[in-house]
């Protein structure tokens, strides 16, 4: 009997109530999330815990979500890892392409948009 | 016979000698050659003394020399004082101007020799005179080309400095034209110029030229150093030591500075323009030097050209130092509203995403009553947390314009403390607050909300930088003419150095945005904004990171109280 393995999301936003409402909203969908606050403790999450996809915010503080996709693709097995940034900067689209992610939405954004960007991903 | 023969030619020949003796001295036109008595009354006459003095031998014979001379020489007792030479020394020789019998003067060359028997006995003199008139005027002639060469060099050089002035529009430029020409135009070892710091607080060096720098650019002079440079500074005037002789007797207190030098020579001039200096030039010559009258005329109309030039340079950078301070405040205006924007984006996202979570349960048939009143309530705390960030952002904005107007009363601090620990305390369980007051009344000149506001950001700070609780220790007492409120807490602290930044809009302590701890850094900067508009100070201290921080604010007393 072979387990499907779940399908893992992990979320990195240090604002406290969108983490939470990113986090609700990809669980409804019948995803795993993880959610952490910052890109060094994500990186942690990640080690142990191999996401599917990730969500990233740009702008935070220690390690911000450029360095954190970077760093991310250097872990074993997550050099094609689908990311998704959501930034409030004028420019994500622009970092987005620049650094390779999967998908840039700039905040405010659709929430319809970015479960249904993982859902793709994950299909 | 032969001897007599002989005498007799001899004789003949001595008069035949004489005679053309006289002939050639009777015809010489060139020179006047005759003979004075020894009280110099004139004896002979030839036909040179007639062309160059017109009076015929009828005329002049037995008159006094002296009317060969013009009245002021006469006056002055020349005559009379070339004989007694020629009765002393043998001969004297003379230039100047003789009168002719018409009136008319001529430029002469004369010599004056004493005719003495063999015992020494004075029979009289010869007097020579030629007309130089003309060979002075030729020289004349020469020294007026001469000047007017030199003028036109000085005054193409002069407008060279103007046209290279007038393109000069920043004083560094002017100083090096300055220094370059003024050198080059008198021909000076070395050429300087100074310029008053701003507010007159020292005399700075802007250019060197020149192969032996006495003084580098950047040095400055305060205005009662005992230096050339600072003395034409100071006293408004030209200064010219023509050597170091020059130097010790006229401004012996200039001499260290001068003997540190290696020149010899010295000329200062101040750059005036409506009775300020604007500049000195300084020029300094390896050998000691006279500047005449073209010289030094060429120096003030060139330090008059340069004076305005720096004028206008002056004038031209604070155009444009104050543009560019207006570029500044527009730029940070510009950072500020996009630092702005990006803040208010977050809790937008929090709040549409939130909705359309909200609304997409309703949409999938899944709606519990319990997790749609989460739902609002995360959309309602967002909107609060939306408007508290508007009001902060509009708060800094009036702040930094200038624009937020104080309605003063007078309120009592010691109550004010006490409902603001009655307002942050019962939300904040894991502090223990402490209040500490001096007697009441605390009364202070303020506007209520905006007191009330900076001491809920204080008291708020001292929650939120302190996660882990503890105790957060308000105390007020009386400070000289006001009173002085300390808000502690055994939180976070502040990293060493920190202790300014993070009363700077936007600014915040490294270890807050470290630990994740929420916040614009908008609170304490509109907080020390709205204490200094009240006449105020507010400053952190903190042992160090982990060890607490006490935040201190003084306030200005009532006037209305006696106290």
């Amino acid at each position: 009997m072979t387990e499907v393995r779940e399908r893992r999301v992990l979320v990195v936003e240090d604002d406290e109530t969108l983490r939470e409402v990113i986090a609700e909203a990809l669980r409804d969908e019948g995803h795993a999330v993880e959610a952490t606050d910052n890109g060094v403790a994500a990186l942690e999450v990640a080690r142990n815990w191999p996401p599917d996809v990730v969500v990233v915010d740009l702008m935070m503080p220690r390690m911000n979500g450029e360095e954190f996709s970077a760093a991310i693709r250097q872990l074993n097995g997550m050099d094609a890892l689908p990311i998704i940034v959501v930034s409030a900067s004028r420019a994500v689209e622009d970092t987005g392409s620049r650094i390779g992610v999967t998908t840039a939405l700039r905040k405010p954004f659709d929430l319809y948009e970015l479960t249904d960007r993982v859902n793709e991903l994950l299909r | 016979m032969t001897e007599s023969v002989n005498g007799s030619v001899t004789r003949t020949r001595q008069t035949e000698d004489v005679k053309l003796l006289r002939l050639l001295v009777d015809r010489v036109i060139d020179y006047a050659i005759f003979l004075l008595t020894p009280d110099g009354c004139v004896a002979t006459w030839n036909a040179g003394a007639r062309r160059l003095k017109g009076y015929s031998e009828d005329e002049i014979i037995g008159e006094s020399f002296e009317r060969f001379y013009p009245p002021e020489a006469r006056a002055a007792g020349r005559p009379t004082r070339l004989l007694n030479i020629a009765r002393k020394e043998g001969r004297v020789e003379d230039e100047g101007w003789r009168v002719r019998k018409d009136g008319t003067q001529f430029w002469a060359d004369v010599i004056i020799t004493a005719l003495r028997d063999d015992d020494g006995r004075l029979l009289g003199f010869a007097k020579v005179t030629r007309d130089l008139t003309e060979r002075r005027q030729a020289e004349e002639e020469r020294a007026r080309r001469v000047a007017a060469e030199r003028a036109a060099e000085r005054l193409e050089r002069l407008q060279m400095a103007t046209a290279a002035l007038a393109i000069a529009i920043r004083r560094q430029h002017v100083a090096e034209v300055l220094a370059d020409l003024g050198s080059r135009g008198v021909s000076a070892a070395v050429g300087v110029v100074a310029v008053p710091t701003p507010g007159d607080q020292s005399l700075q060096v802007a250019c060197v030229r020149g192969a032996q720098p006495i003084v580098n650019v950047g040095d400055r002079l305060s205005r009662d150093d005992p230096h050339p440079l600072a003395y034409a500074w100071r006293t408004c005037q030209p200064l010219v030591l023509q050597s170091r002789e020059d130097a010790r007797d006229r401004y012996p207190e200039l001499m260290p500075a001068v003997e540190k030098s290696p020149f010899a020579a010295w000329a200062v001039i101040p750059l005036v323009v409506d009775q300020e200096v604007r500049g000195v030039l300084g020029l300094g010559f390896d050998e000691p030097r006279v500047l005449d009258a073209d010289e030094r005329g060429f120096l003030l109309a060139l330090a008059e050209v340069a004076a305005q030039a720096l004028d206008r340079a002056r004038l031209y950078e604070a155009e444009q130092s104050a543009r560019s301070e207006a570029e500044a405040a527009v730029h940070a205006q510009d950072e500020f509203l996009s630092l702005a924007s990006h803040e208010l984006r977050t809790p937008v996202a929090a709040v549409k995403a939130t909705a359309q979570l909200a609304r997409r349960s309703i949409e999938r048939g899944s709606v519990d009553g319990p997790r749609t009143m989460r739902h609002l309530d995360t959309i309602a705390r967002s909107a609060d947390r939306l408007g508290a960030l508007v009001d902060d952002l509009l708060d800094v904005s009036r702040l930094r314009t200038g624009r937020l107007r104080l309605r003063l009363e007078c309120l009592d601090l010691a109550g004010l403390l006490r409902e603001a620990v009655d307002r942050h305390a019962p939300t904040a369980t894991r502090h223990q607050f402490g209040l500490t007051l001096a007697d009441p009344p605390m009364l202070v000149d303020a506007d209520r909300l905006r007191l009330e506001q900076v001491l809920d950001n204080l008291l708020g700070n001292a929650v939120k930088y302190s996660p882990e609780g503890g105790a957060i220790r308000v105390a007020a007492r009386a400070d000289g003419s006001g009173w002085l409120v300390l808000v502690s807490d055994e939180g976070i602290g502040l990293p060493a150095g920190q202790e300014t930044q993070i009363f700077e809009s936007f600014g915040r302590g490294s270890n807050a945005t470290a630990q994740h701890i929420q916040g614009l850094g908008l609170g304490l900067a509109i907080s020390r904004q709205l204490v200094e508009a009240h006449g105020g100070r507010i400053w952190a201290t903190s042992p160090g990171e982990g060890r607490g921080t006490t935040l201190s604010v003084w306030l200005p007393g009532s006037g209305r109280e006696a106290r």
